[in-house]
């Protein structure tokens, strides 16, 4: 019996901001931008989304003088990517 | 990546590997730090040793104050690479080594260049005690163990002042901070975790 894969993780770009916060630290909002290639308007839905399941934080403050987002993947967040990449291999059997 | 759409398996996987990837190639280091402390310190042990063979008449063991000076440009580097960067890396447990290996240089020099007399051998035994109880601590984010860690290497700075009788207590007081101490919470942990289960 396959599990179900987690619906917030699999949708390409919250899957994609997950992957990218999974491997750092914490990047900003800008960074997230870049490296998606996504817009800002539906870039900060999907963060939204993923900030209300939990699994991640998402801090704004002020760098020298302009808004600065940050964001963070949480426990409950690396958690769920586990999860999620080990029901992708028992699907792929790999 | 604006559109949402229904992804295959396939998909999923390219993503994270894709993602993974991107976020790699942002982490190269530059090399400026290795070039110029390979430059630096290459040129100081060769310009002795040029000294010692020809017996040139001055001190030419000064030029080793040239690795202090290289420390300036080092935090300006580290400082603006830092400001660059739109995501913090994890710290890895290479980076770690390299901080701990900064430490103990700094101690180093300390005990043979810095201070007027040479301190008795049991210094270094202490300074050798901060490198795997830091470095453990650091990588397995036991507090007790950077406690312990630091403790060795404050150890380490006192004892390069003091008689070799109080160097003894000093090991002694490094030994418990670093190893006993966390022996005993490790120990603890363990007791309940393997009670937990029976």
């Amino acid at each position: 019996m396959f599990k179900e894969l987690d619906p917030i993780l699999h949708s390409q770009l919250r899957l994609a901001v997950m992957s990218l916060l999974i491997s750092v630290k914490e990047a900003e909002f800008t960074f997230i931008r870049e490296k998606t290639n996504a817009t800002a308007g539906n870039l900060s839905v999907q963060v939204q989304k993923l900030k209300e399941a939990g699994y991640i934080d998402v801090v704004k403050q002020f760098k020298d003088n302009y808004p600065q987002t940050t964001c963070k993947i949480t426990e409950v967040g690396i958690s769920a990517f586990e999860a999620y990449v080990k029901a992708l291999q028992e699907y792929l059997k790999v | 990546m604006d559109k949402e759409k229904q992804l295959s398996e396939q998909e999923s996987l390219r993503i994270i590997a894709e993602m993974i990837q991107l976020v790699k190639k942002d982490f190269y280091d530059t090399g400026i730090s290795a070039l110029m402390w390979g430059t630096v310190v290459g040129f100081c042990g060769l310009f002795c040793f040029l000294g010692i063979s020809f017996n040139w008449d001055f001190n030419y063991f000064f030029v080793w104050n040239l690795t202090f000076i290289a420390l300036l440009p080092q935090i300006a580097i580290a400082i603006t690479e830092r400001r660059r960067r739109k995501a913090k890396e994890n710290i890895d447990t290479v980076s770690i080594i390299w901080i701990v290996f900064a430490l103990i240089m700094f101690g180093l020099a300390l005990y043979t260049s810095v201070l007027k007399t040479v301190p008795s051998p049991s210094s270094l035994y202490l300074l050798v005690y901060t490198i795997p109880t830091l470095t453990t601590g650091i990588v397995r984010k036991f507090k007790a163990m950077i406690i312990g860690g630091f403790i060795c290497y404050i150890c380490f700075i006192i004892s390069c002042f003091t008689s070799y009788k109080i160097d003894m207590l000093l090991q002694s007081i490094a030994a418990i901070s670093a190893w006993l101490i966390p022996g005993l919470i490790l120990r603890h942990r363990y007791i309940k975790s393997t009670t937990k289960h029976v």
